[in-house]
């Protein structure tokens, strides 16, 4: 067998791996994809905590062009009234934009009050939506300010009579137009006198409290990989001289260090990794990223000491090294040209796949809500804001998942082609 | 055998100690207290309750007391629920998350089974390629977007039907497991189909299938008895962890579909921070997970002739 | 009257991922009841995929011949060429038997050894299960297996390799078929283990009133056992004679090659001389002699390919042996 010490083996596996156009393009699109979450946010300089809050979950195909209108005055309903008397009460929209919703209708004479709901997409189809308001018999007009958003809703106007039972009810659609007030225009400093804006760009939109998707996706980016790649890093190197140590003391020592994986690798993960998570505690104002971290350390470390114990027990009895070992090579001798050299190549495999499990796990716990603490972002934290808001905002589901899915993805293929380029060794044995 | 038998479970008993034991100082390493979590207490109703919940001994009489309670199966009290046991809560949430992983683990082996076969019978074909494809994808999804998809494809199923073909969420009914259990079972039947496949392209060069083809034994007992009978074995070994692993997908897709499931329940008692419930949920899984390994190392081993004399030998 | 097995200018192409390779490139041998032939050749020179093509067991490679036929009674002759996959199926483990190299490999691990000899019977015979498994008992016990009851029961790694290529024979016997394909049965054997195995193979050839077509690479094998024997190099067919007039006389240059280099210790010391060179690839038809490149004899009208030089039942494929040849020095040559 070619001894995976020489250099001739590390690149044959390279030369492979080069052959293999899948590989390179995951390899290339991996580094692409850390690059840009590490530069990213200083060439996308939204800060992913600032608010824009006319932009509210705005999806990234939306308008931008928003009306400047005056919301601070006062509306004291439609200049022409409708004439009363009628016997249905014709509703009708007088204005629409999203700082506020004028409706008006004809008095009906035989009502002797009214009640409007707004029902807008993700709310119970059967139902009206949610009450806006009560009305008097008298009124003929609401404005309504709560909460508007540039999407449709169906108001519903209820004429009830004095016990409050409905007589019948009207219903109009309406699309309020993207809007600003003319003080936040001011205060946005825009020449006064314009009638309308452009509002900031968000290539994939606004989450619910109006932040950019794209400047938190970065950022999230940055915790969802440091934990995905440190962790592993960290227990890969541990289990490493863990399982090294065992296999080459042998004996009583490596029969009692191996029940010690066998126990940790007996805990429930995720149970535990909840458990190490809330006792290393986060304390008002951290992420909760370190804890993480630690926890990942703590939980994995037993597969890659078992591995690597495992190969060196298997390469100990190759016969190169035992002829080594007869032509007098030293214990230390060994370890560093032949055995070390030589897990190196799983080891590497197993990151490989560490890194995706590691992303996930991260993914997990922070869909749960045991995982990084608002207002850090992650990747998980953010599908589990967007998942609430699934059939309203699908975006804010839809650009994390895809992150996660694309990465984990990336890093399985680049695994599976660098397991098949090594397997030249499997092959040579 | 029986020394090997008793060996595994003697070893088993003490993986759970272990178990228990790690959960105990965790908890104990939990910031804050159980008692005075929310609203102040007076301090003589303070002192009752630490004394009703052991907490006012020390350290090493708590450990005591909860080893000697955890031998006679008993998890103590929960401490936002006064009035029901641990045990309880466990009974009526785990049975819920069981039905769900046994529908869900019978889902994947189902469509392994099938994807599996069908990806090495077509070999370099595309129903292999469609396979492999669909394993890659559904191995780097996380099962909560998958969840978040059937919703939101169960939504648009009701919507263009106009009645409910099945519920979004929710728990009680046939209807509400099929959805949450596919979506669990999901990830699990991707990873068991790149298994098999890989097994039965394995086992299919293997002379043995030859040598049956070769006796004129018609095609589906060669590949049943010959073929996919070893090609199986792989496939047992893994079943510990994959169980386990279906236990964990089970916290999310519970959360997800609002299940009253024992993950969903521990999530919640972790945010409450209700100390028995937790130690209690945590040694549950924990034993459950290392007497399922047991079982299935155990039953792989009586299904490889060739483990089962050797180990009789021994 | 047709011979059990006549099979005639036989041709297997598979196509690979990195295109068509062909194994087999015209052989032609046949068998009769109670006759053992062997077909003799290096590895690689297409003797075992032969014996699958025969048994319809390529999968999807292309098979052709002049003739395949296998007459298992006098009056049936049986064109195993133009069979479907289900009449073949029919055919094998019931009328073909097929012994393999390695035993351990070709027993299914996890069934019980007693099973998969029962198997056959109950699939081809329709035997109740009972009926099976008592004579699969039987079979082991004639095969020299002791506790033979004991022995069906157990599994194939509780097994030597000895014992499990005689449980692989009685599997082949068991349906009382007419042909026996064993291939390389003794190779993966200790010498002594291989003697009997050869004394067990003929005693059944004679007591069942088979054919026998053994595949082998070793030459004492065929002086021990065989009624004819055929050569084979780079797929086809390039000697064929009965087993003394092959040894009285080895017609082609590969044949006295591969004798050369089959040790003989008559002499009191071995003398071994390898064939330089390795048999060609078989990504291509052959135009000329396949054995030219390594033949000490080449010239240069074996760039053709020769034909079938046939002198009373001993053929060679070798322009050696052509009347007309017209180069004095090489016919002057001492073969």
């Amino acid at each position: 067998m070619a001894n995976a010490a020489d250099h001739r083996y590390w690149a044959t596996v390279w030369r492979r791996l080069k052959a293999d156009r899948k590989a390179i393009a995951c390899l290339v699109m991996l580094v692409g994809l850390i690059l840009a979450v590490v530069a990213g946010p200083s060439l996308w300089s939204i800060n992913p905590e600032a608010q824009f809050l006319n932009q509210i979950a705005s999806s990234p195909i939306g308008s931008r062009t928003a009306i400047v209108v005056d919301a601070n005055e006062l509306w004291t309903g439609p200049d022409k009234t409708p004439e009363a008397g009628a016997s249905t009460a014709r509703l009708s929209v007088i204005e629409a934009n999203t700082e506020f919703v004028r409706l008006s209708w004809r008095q009906d004479t035989s009502a002797k009050g009214y009640q409007l709901y707004r029902w807008s997409e993700g709310m119970n189809a059967a139902s009206l939506g949610m009450p806006v308001a009560v009305l008097e018999a008298g009124d003929s007009w609401y404005e309504d300010r709560l909460n508007l958003r540039p999407e449709r809703y169906e108001y519903t106007l209820l004429a009830v009579d004095e016990l409050g039972t409905e007589r019948y009810r009207q219903q109009i659609r309406v699309t309020p137009v993207l809007a600003m007030s003319e003080f936040d225009a001011e205060l946005a400093s825009i020449a006064e006198g314009e009638t309308t804006i452009e509002l900031p760009a968000h290539p994939l939109g606004t989450d619910h409290l109006g932040r950019d998707m794209l400047a938190r996706l970065l950022e999230g980016g940055q915790v969802s990989l440091f934990i995905g790649i440190f962790a592993p890093l960290m227990y890969m190197l541990f289990g490493l001289a863990y399982g090294a140590t065992s296999a080459l003391i042998g004996g009583r020592v490596d029969a009692i260090m191996m029940s010690i994986v066998d126990f940790v690798i007996a805990l429930p993960f995720l149970l535990f990794m909840i458990l190490f998570r809330v006792a290393l505690g986060t304390e008002p104002g951290e992420s909760g990223i370190a804890a993480l971290v630690i926890a990942l350390i703590a939980l994995g470390w037993p597969s890659p000491a078992r591995l690597v114990r495992g190969e060196i027990l298997r390469l100990r009895e190759m016969p190169y090294i035992e002829a080594a070992r007869l032509m007098g090579a030293g214990q230390r001798y060994l370890i560093l040209r032949h055995l070390i050299p030589n897990v190196m190549g799983s080891v590497l495999v197993s990151f490989t796949f560490a890194i995706p499990s590691a992303i996930f796990t991260e993914a997990f716990l922070s869909f749960i809500g045991m995982g990084v603490v608002p207002p850090a972002p992650s990747w998980g934290s953010m599908c589990n804001d967007g998942i609430s808001r699934l059939l309203t905002n699908p975006h804010m589901m839809l650009f994390p998942a895809l992150a996660i899915s694309i990465t984990v993805l990336l890093f399985n293929l680049l695994g599976d082609a660098l397991r098949d380029a090594m397997a030249i060794r499997r092959g040579a044995d | 055998m029986m020394r090997y038998l008793l060996n595994r479970i003697l070893y088993a008993i003490v993986t759970i100690w272990f178990v228990a034991t790690a959960t105990f100082f965790a908890m104990h390493f939990v910031p804050g207290d159980p008692l005075s979590n929310e609203k102040v207490i007076p301090e003589k109703i303070y002192a009752t309750l630490q004394a009703y919940y052991g907490l006012d001994k020390p350290l090493g009489e708590q450990y005591l007391i909860y080893m000697q309670r955890l031998l006679q199966g008993d998890f103590g009290v929960s401490f936002t629920q006064q009035n029901r046991s641990v045990n309880d809560i466990i009974a009526e949430h785990f049975s819920v998350s069981a039905i769900l992983g046994l529908l869900a683990l019978i889902f994947a082996l189902f469509g392994a089974l099938i994807f599996g076969s069908v990806a090495s019978i077509w070999r370099r074909r595309w129903p292999d390629t469609a396979t492999v494809l669909g394993v890659m994808v559904a191995v780097s999804v996380p099962s909560f977007v998958f969840a978040a998809l059937a919703q939101l494809f169960i939504v648009e199923m009701n919507q263009f039907t106009g009645w409910q073909v099945l519920p979004v969420a929710g728990w009680g009914s046939i209807s509400h497991i099929w959805a949450p259990a596919l979506m669990l079972g999901l990830g699990t039947m991707a990873f068991l189909t790149r298994l098999l496949r890989g097994s039965l392209i394995d086992t299919a060069d293997q002379p043995y299938v030859l040598a049956a083809q070769a006796r004129g034994l018609p095609p589906w007992r060669c590949f049943l008895r010959y073929q996919l009978r070893n090609a199986l074995l792989p496939t047992l070994s893994v079943m510990g962890p994959t169980i386990a692993g279906i236990t964990t997908g089970g916290f999310v897709v519970e959360q997800v579909f609002a299940i009253p499931g024992l993950g969903r329940y521990f999530v919640q008692a972790v945010a409450q921070l209700d100390y028995t419930v937790i130690m209690g949920t945590t040694v549950f899984y924990g034993a459950f997970l290392v007497i399922v390994v047991l079982a299935f190392d155990l039953l792989y081993a009586w299904a490889d002739p060739r483990i089962r004399i050797s180990r009789d030998m021994t | 009257m047709a011979a059990l097995l006549d099979v005639r200018d036989l041709r297997v192409a598979i196509q690979a991922e990195r295109g068509a390779v062909y194994p087999v490139q015209g052989a032609s041998f046949s068998v009769d009841r109670e006759e053992t032939l062997c077909i003799v050749g290096e590895s690689g020179c297409g003797k075992s995929v032969s014996m699958l093509a025969v048994l319809g067991l390529l999968g999807r490679a292309q098979v052709d011949a002049e003739q395949l036929s296998f007459a298992p009674t006098k009056e049936a002759v049986i064109d195993l060429g133009s069979c479907s996959q289900r009449e073949l199926r029919r055919l094998r483990g019931r009328q073909i038997g097929l012994i393999f190299q390695d035993a351990a490999a070709a027993f299914n691990p996890v069934l019980p050894v007693g099973d998969q000899l029962a198997e056959p019977l109950r699939v081809h015979l329709g035997m109740s299960r009972r009926d099976a498994r008592r004579r699969a008992v039987q079979w082991l016990e004639r095969v020299g297996i002791i506790e033979p009851e004991k022995r069906a029961k157990q599994y194939p790694h509780e097994f030597s390799g000895g014992m499990l290529q005689r449980a692989m024979i009685a599997m082949a016997l068991i349906c009382e078929p007419s042909l026996v394909i064993a291939d390389e049965p003794t190779t993966a054997l200790d010498v002594s283990v291989q003697a009997e195995i050869l004394d067990l193979l003929n005693d059944l050839k004679r007591t069942q009133h088979i054919g026998l077509i053994m595949i082998t690479h070793d030459l004492g094998v065929v002086a021990e056992i065989a009624d004819s024997v055929t050569v084979m190099y780079a797929g086809q067919s390039i000697e064929r004679a009965s087993k003394q007039s092959f040894f009285q006389n080895l017609k082609h240059p590969y044949s006295q090659a591969l004798l050369a280099c089959t040790p003989n210790w008559k002499q009191g010391r071995a003398s071994i001389e390898p064939i330089p060179g390795a048999p060609p690839a078989l990504d291509h038809i052959q135009t000329g002699c396949p054995f030219r490149f390594r033949c000490p004899h080449a010239w240069q009208r074996c760039e053709q390919l020769p034909p079938a030089f046939d002198d009373g039942g001993h053929m060679a494929r070798c322009w050696l042996l052509d009347s007309d040849v017209d180069g004095p020095e090489h016919r002057s040559r001492p073969l």
